[in-house]
């Protein structure tokens, strides 16, 4: 360019006037001609971010057919138009160069992956399918009770998927008989669904993240809210803004904490003991919410005269039968009534509600359910008095008692007037007038009393009456894109979609006895049936006849706990051989890595479906046992397909979000290559199977030929039209019209539903998830901006923000409220209860369904429709949260001779064994606690961020942190090599020496916590070696969730061994702490 | 480049941005951030307090600085297909149908499966063979044993929510406009089975309940009087309704407001309840309920509209008015709910 004198700078300043340089005149011609990228572009098109849970809106720009840039969605009620690192990088994630768009193939014992073309790899893929499970078909099981399954074949996804996606594959799985289904949702917020079920009725949130908005104080714990889920922590500011107190309580000081008004370190797996020390303090000092928790709560309900307490046995409940690690609930249950819970293990009471019928096993069991609540097959005896010995009130009283602030600080490390300072916080915000919010990720859903940590906060906010009310309720933030969706609309082994339990194999189990064991008679569970024969339909079609029970025979039945990590123990004892990887990645992502790749290495074939070649698809040539020459490419007969994936922006659908919110993403482009959607695959693929099974006479074959899986496609690649699949989820009436809401279903086969708690997202016609009215134009909650389970209900229990006769508990806190002339329920939120049942509505005797709940129960999926203080029913290892010392741990249980979860899930392999704990001896070998955490720019396994060049250079390396005493004890250097080692595997990880992990003074003694996050593997941009190398498979029982955030190890400083010496030093280390298979494995130890 | 006042100037006259920026030569948002300081792709989130400024468009501004909006719809009739699946669905549609009586035979068995008609002759007799029987209809009291004793407000409380189903169900029904035959059908059949119903508990309210009610709880005379005004509404809505079929075009507009003035009465009878429960002995209540009962069994079956209240008139006027209404029954008037006393229970249950 050729620029004269006269347009130098300063000689333009002076002749523009703008003397100073402040505005046009400094502008160059050159950046003139700059514009951005989104002025450029010939469209927009409205979509979702595909990372955590916060779910932030994004506007794609599209130009020329190519994705040019994407951005917030300002008109978004939740992230007003903010992005946080990995969503600024989702540009990179969607159009950058390490996506792949070629299938490729690995044939057995090959050393490397050769190219294949998408429609023979899907064919072959179609082919194992049929082979292996018909090879491995079981009509029952040993006990001669029908099954009609295979565990031949298992599949594992990822939580980015999308509901239509997720609906699918449980969809035609079930079909195939593959009960081995299951999600990243497992893995990550399975407690949330038992803590949260059992307590309120539905496993989901209980608000939305906008209301924290209106908080008088925000308690933060086991989440780095401000760092996991940067966009959703604006609203934490805001209420911070209006004045409410941050409280963030966590062993690693972080990002939260530097932006809370308290911060309390505490030690790891502590938390029930430090919430059980907060009801303690509600109930000794009289700050509960009286008139809330006699009319909501089930205190005054009088439990079974059999039940004994942990007070009376040592730190364990009645029931407990040690030799098979598991608790017969009978003696929890209420006095004089039989409940059954909305939620966690419903099939426990199969027997005792059919009278008769065989369990065949007693594992496993439907997890908790999102949605529901007891039965009362007799009404409760209640003591409105509260003070009868055995009621609800005064056991928990008793239970308590013992959680001192010295106590809690002997085992938390939390120092009296620290703690005092939180209880004092708390309950002066809680109130009529006050709410107190409670908001955690996965820093308590991942313990081997995961579902029992909600649990305590449930209890709490229930004591408090901070439940149903705004800036109340219980955030359970989730973490990625869909993990709320995957659930719902579930891919996992023990639940069927809206919370609906996968049957277990009783004899002669027809689905009126199904409906009889597993549902609640009363609340809106009691229309169990009616879910049920909606979803069967919708499966089966006109092959579903009143005749033949809507075809609930075609279900494979479950023999006890299927999880993933069942699955990884059923693929090492050669039980299941073919595995389908749909955006997940094990070999890094689940718990004890090591023994997940020796768990592939032992399958017949491997399908990957993925961005690029994450871990999962390639440690058959360049994992890490392939480097300590543990096995060998050449040796390992696994045959793998990798197909690529199609990102968000490159199909339609929905993920529903941590405010169980379902948002539409519009496609922007067709995918290139091979990439396809999952929605395509799991179409594609049923499709082919069901060509090359036509015309068999199988009865095996019956459930897959008879499914209905005509929909219809479009396009160049035949993409299932995803609104179709909504559409189906939604639910349908006999004359073809969208259904409005669930009320509407039938249980005589003339309404058919997907999934029955997302009906009414697609009522007339509309696909109600798309809609996009802007926030400023409504009120907080976002009534318009997509939609929300159930009814689009947006604060969970909302009957309870008004007192029990209908009017606000007061002004400032007005949400939901009865309005005695129009003799209806109305407000901000749409009700979360009949909205003309008035608040003197009592029912008759013999009333079922939702008429049994009187006009002031604010928990409608509850049978009693109460919050559940103490669960009767519905959790397997205890009513009452209680403290127990995780898995591993460096220290004796100091509040009961117990030390662990009695029932908790261990299993003892030679790739997976346990540390000492406590006092016993080798303990010692392991002297430190870590927690694993998650970083900003980085997202779980590292599969959508490792990738990307952008996030790669935030957080270039693996590092763990480290207090700079346990630096100086272990001669550690800040930047320097340190090696972790468990009786799993040893690890390498750079040192970051911060004061920001400061040692904690526990039962007298100094414990320093190590701080380790999760995303890295040997793959991508930025390389490490992954946590979960160190972790072990020891579950919580409700939900078979790992214990990942708390266990012990030792640091010291260094490289790690290459080669055999890696190995050879983790059993050095074994040895030194003298483990055996019985190590850790003691049920009363 | 255009100054603020400038563009603030052509905002006073009434013009949008999109023309101001096509005559400033600028993009439209630009405008708008030169007049308002805010940008309008909404990168920025004032504080309320700071909205108010010249030039400030409330709700999104983003399409003055977006290229156009996107939206692909699916070419794809989603609702057809459904309509598809529905029609495919022989079963659904036969389950359907039964929760449409009043329905012609030759219909019912059209959308039968041939070979599942084997007996004719005696379809129009029994919708449910029988199969159905949930075996749990107890919640009605009526279907108790006789000398069984009932409580007062277990009787009434029941009866409300049967009603309170069947008004569910002729809310969630479309109105005229969208309405199929079968929508209409089902729509009338609920009025057919709510009339007796709500001319059964009101006659015997007003015979044995409201005196109660007066005579014993706080607020009795009030409550009682407020609840016979609602009452003589929702009758007199009953009476207008009887007879009135869904092709009316009154019909729609009728059942509004029959829903409405139920749910008002059903609102104030709750209060009532629980005022009986405090005041009267289980005793008391069972006696009053075994009078009730047995008014009901012997009752009306229609609404009327002129009914008087008095007690005494009432007792005496009576076994008339329910002799007529039985004629009338018998008359062929209530045929089609007679027919379908089965699917109506299985109606109430699945429905609610």
């Amino acid at each position: 360019m050729n620029l004269g004198i006269m347009d130098w700078a300063v000689l333009r300043q002076l002749r523009s006037g703008d003397r100073f340089g402040r505005g046009a005149g400094v502008k160059s011609p050159a950046s003139g001609r700059l514009g951005p990228r989104t002025a450029g572009a010939d469209k927009v098109v409205k979509s979702v971010c595909p990372y955590c849970g916060v779910g932030c809106a994004q506007n794609v720009y599209v130009k020329d057919g190519k994705v040019v840039q994407i951005e917030g969605d300002p008109d978004s009620p939740v992230s007003r138009g903010r992005l946080c690192p990995k969503g600024s990088a989702s540009l990179q994630l969607t159009t950058g160069s390490a996506r792949r768009h070629q299938c490729l193939y690995r044939p057995p014992h090959a050393t490397d992956w050769e190219p294949i073309e998408l429609e023979r790899a899907l064919d072959m893929v179609a082919d194992r399918v049929i082979a292996t499970r018909r090879d491995n078909w079981q009509w029952s099981d040993e006990e001669g009770t029908d099954v009609r399954r295979t565990l031949g074949i298992a599949s594992l996804g990822g939580a980015t998927l999308d509901n239509e996606e997720n609906y699918l594959i449980k969809k035609l799985w079930t079909s195939l008989g593959v009960i081995q289904v299951e999600n990243q949702a497992r893995v990550c917020h399975s407690s949330t669904v038992a803590g949260l079920g059992t307590s309120f009725g539905r496993g989901g949130a209980t608000t939305c993240m906008q209301d924290l908005q209106n908080s008088d104080c925000i308690v933060i714990e086991g989440s780095s809210f401000a760092e996991a889920h940067p966009v959703g922590f604006q609203w934490v500011m805001e209420a911070k803004a209006r004045g409410a107190t941050v409280i963030h309580v966590d062993p690693r000081f972080t990002r939260t904490s530097a932006l809370a008004d308290m911060y309390v370190p505490l030690r790891a797996g502590a938390d029930i003991a430090f919430l059980g020390g907060i009801i303690n303090y509600v109930l000794a000092n009289d700050k509960w919410f009286h008139d809330y928790v006699l009319a909501y709560t089930n205190a005054p309900a009088i439990i079974n005269e059999d039940f004994l307490d942990t007070e009376d046995l040592g730190g364990i409940f009645s029931g407990l039968d040690e030799e098979n690690r598991h608790y017969d609930p009978k003696s929890w249950q209420y006095e004089a009534a039989d409940v059954q819970s909305a939620s966690g293990e419903r099939d426990e009471q199969f027997d005792e509600r059919t009278k008769g019928g065989s369990t065949v096993s007693q594992a496993g069991g439907s997890e908790s359910h999102g949605s529901g609540g007891p039965s009362l097959n007799v009404e409760a005896e209640r003591d409105e008095t509260l003070q009868h010995p055995r009621c609800v009130f005064q056991i928990l009283k008793r239970h308590y008692a013992r959680y001192t602030p010295q106590l809690v600080q002997e085992v938390c490390g939390v120092p009296p007037e620290l703690f005092d300072r939180v209880c004092r916080t708390i309950t002066a915000a809680s109130g009529p007038d006050r709410t107190t919010a409670f908001v955690y990720a996965v820093g308590w859903t991942q313990h081997t009393v995961g579902a029992q940590f909600i649990r305590a906060a449930s209890v709490l906010q229930l004591l408090l009456g901070n439940i149903g009310r705004p800036g109340g309720g219980i955030q359970a933030l989730r973490g990625h894109a869909s993990i709320q969706g995957s659930t719902d609309v579930p891919t996992l082994f023990n639940l069927l979609p809206g919370y609906l339990p996968m049957p277990h194999a009783h004899a002669h189990e027809d689905l009126d006895a199904y409906v009889a064991g597993e549902a609640a008679g009363t609340g809106y569970w009691g229309l169990m049936k009616s879910y049920m024969v909606s979803l069967l339909k919708a499966w089966w079609g006109p092959a579903a006849t009143p005749d033949n029970d809507f075809c609930f025979d075609y279900i494979p039945r479950l023999t006890g706990s299927h999880s993933t990590y069942e699955t990884t123990l059923a693929q090492l004892d050669g039980i299941c051989k073919g595995y389908f990887l749909m955006g997940q990645n094990p070999a890094v992502g689940s718990a004890n890595s090591r023994a997940q790749r020796f768990g592939m290495a032992n399958l017949e074939w491997l399908v990957v479906r993925d961005f690029s070649l994450i871990e999962s698809a390639t440690w058959w040539k360049d994992g890490p046992e392939i480097e300590s020459g543990e096995m060998r490419t050449e040796d390992i007969g696994t045959e793998v397909f990798f197909f690529p994936a199609a990102s968000h922006t490159e199909k339609n659908g929905a993920f529903t979000n941590t405010n169980r919110m379902l948002q539409w993403h519009f496609q922007a482009v067709e995918p290139e290559g091979d990439a396809r959607s999952d929605l395509w695959f799991m179409y594609h693929l049923g499709r082919k199977i069901r060509e090359k099974l036509a015309g068999s006479t199988d009865e095996m074959d019956r459930p897959i030929l008879d499914l209905t899986w005509d929909y219809p496609v479009e396009g160049s690649l035949d993409e299932p039209v995803a609104e179709a699949v909504l559409a189906e989820i939604n639910g349908w009436d006999d004359q073809g019209r969208p259904l409005a809401s669930y009320e509407q279903l039938n249980e005589d086969g003339s309404t058919a539903c997907g999934c029955w708690i997302y009906c009414g997202v697609f009522a007339d016609g509309i696909n109600q998830a798309a809609r996009k009215k802007p926030a400023s134009q409504q009120n907080w909650l976002g009534p318009e901006w997509a939609w929300a389970w159930p009814a689009n209900r947006r604060i969970l229990y909302n009957r309870a923000a008004a007192r029990p006769d209908g009017s606000p508990w007061s002004e400032s806190k007005a949400l939901v409220w009865w309005d005695p002339d129009e003799a209806k329920w109305t407000g901000h939120d749409i009700p979360d209860f009949a909205a003309d049942k008035s608040p003197d509505y009592r029912p008759p005797p013999g009333a079922e369904g939702p008429d049994a709940l009187s006009g002031t129960d604010p928990f409608i999926m509850q049978a009693d429709g109460k919050g559940w203080l103490f669960v009767p029913a519905g959790l397997t290892d205890g009513p009452l949260p209680t403290h127990y010392e995780p898995q591993e741990s460096p220290f004796d249980n100091a509040f009961y001779p117990q030390q662990r979860n009695p029932v908790r899930q261990v299993f003892s392999r030679e790739l997976n064994r346990y540390h000492p704990s406590g006092s016993e001896p080798g303990a010692d070998v392991y002297p430190y606690v870590i927690t694993t955490c998650r970083l900003t720019e980085h997202f779980t396994a590292g599969g959508m961020t490792r990738w990307q060049p952008y996030l790669a250079e935030l957080q270039p390396e693996m590092f763990v942190e480290v207090s700079p005493e346990l630096a100086a004890e272990r001669k550690l250097e800040h930047g320097g090599w340190a090696t972790l080692v468990t009786a799993r595997n040893a690890i390498e990880a750079r040192v970051l020496v911060t004061d920001r992990m400061a040692p904690l003074v526990v039962a007298d003694r100094v414990v320093h916590q190590i701080g380790v996050p999760f995303h890295w593997g040997p793959n991508g941009y930025t390389r490490g070696d992954a946590a979960n190398e160190l972790t072990s498979i020891s579950l919580d029982p409700n939900v078979h969730i790992q214990e990942d955030k708390a266990l012990t190890a030792d640091i010291r400083p260094g490289r790690r061994p290459r080669g055999p010496g890696r190995t050879e030093l983790v059993q050095a280390y074994q040895r030194r702490a003298g483990i055996t298979p019985e190590t850790g494995m003691g049920v009363t130890a | 480049m255009p100054t603020k006042r400038t563009v603030l100037e052509l905002v006073a006259e009434g013009r949008d941005y999109g023309a101001i920026g096509r005559e400033l030569g600028i993009p439209a948002g630009q405008a708008y951030l030169i007049a308002t300081g805010l940008p309008a792709d909404g990168s920025d989130v004032p504080a309320p307090e700071d909205l108010d400024r010249a030039g400030y468009m409330a709700g999104s501004t983003q399409h003055l600085a977006n290229p156009t909006l996107s939206i692909r719809k699916s070419e794809h009739q989603v609702g057809s297909w459904l309509e598809r699946r529905a029609t495919a669905d022989s079963q659904m549609a036969e389950a359907g149908a039964l929760r449409a009586p009043g329905q012609s035979s030759s219909e019912a068995e059209s959308s039968k499966p041939a070979d599942r008609d084997s007996d004719g002759a005696d379809h129009e007799s029994e919708p449910d063979d029988g199969s159905q029987d949930e075996g749990s209809q107890d919640e009605g009291s009526q279907e108790e044993g006789a000398d069984e004793r009932v409580d007062v407000l277990a009787l009434l409380r029941s009866q409300h929510n049967e009603v309170h189903d069947l008004l569910k169900e002729l809310d969630a029904l479309p109105d005229a406009n969208d309405a199929t035959p079968r929508d209409r059908r089902r729509k009338e059949w609920a009025v057919a089975l709510l009339v007796p119903r709500m001319a059964a508990h009101e006659a015997a309210e007003q015979e044995m309940f409201w005196p109660a009610v007066r005579d014993t709880i706080d607020d009795g005379v009030d409550l009682a009087d407020r609840a016979e005004t609602q009452e003589r509404r929702v009758a007199a809505v009953l009476g207008d309704l009887d007879g009135t079929g869904a092709d009316d075009e009154r019909f729609d507009e009728l059942v509004d407001e029959l829903v409405g003035a139920v749910r008002r009465h059903v609102a104030t009878e709750d209060i009532v309840f629980r005022g009986v429960e405090e005041e009267l002995s289980e005793e008391q209540r069972r006696e009053l309920g075994d009078t009730v009962r047995a008014i009901q069994e012997r009752g009306p079956t229609r609404v009327h509209r002129l009914l008087s209240t008095d007690p005494a008139v009432l007792r005496v006027a009576r076994p008339t008015i329910a002799a007529v209404d039985r004629a009338r029954d018998r008359a062929g008037g209530r045929r089609r709910q007679a027919n379908t006393g089965n699917a109506e229970s299985r109606g109430k249950k699945g429905g609610s």
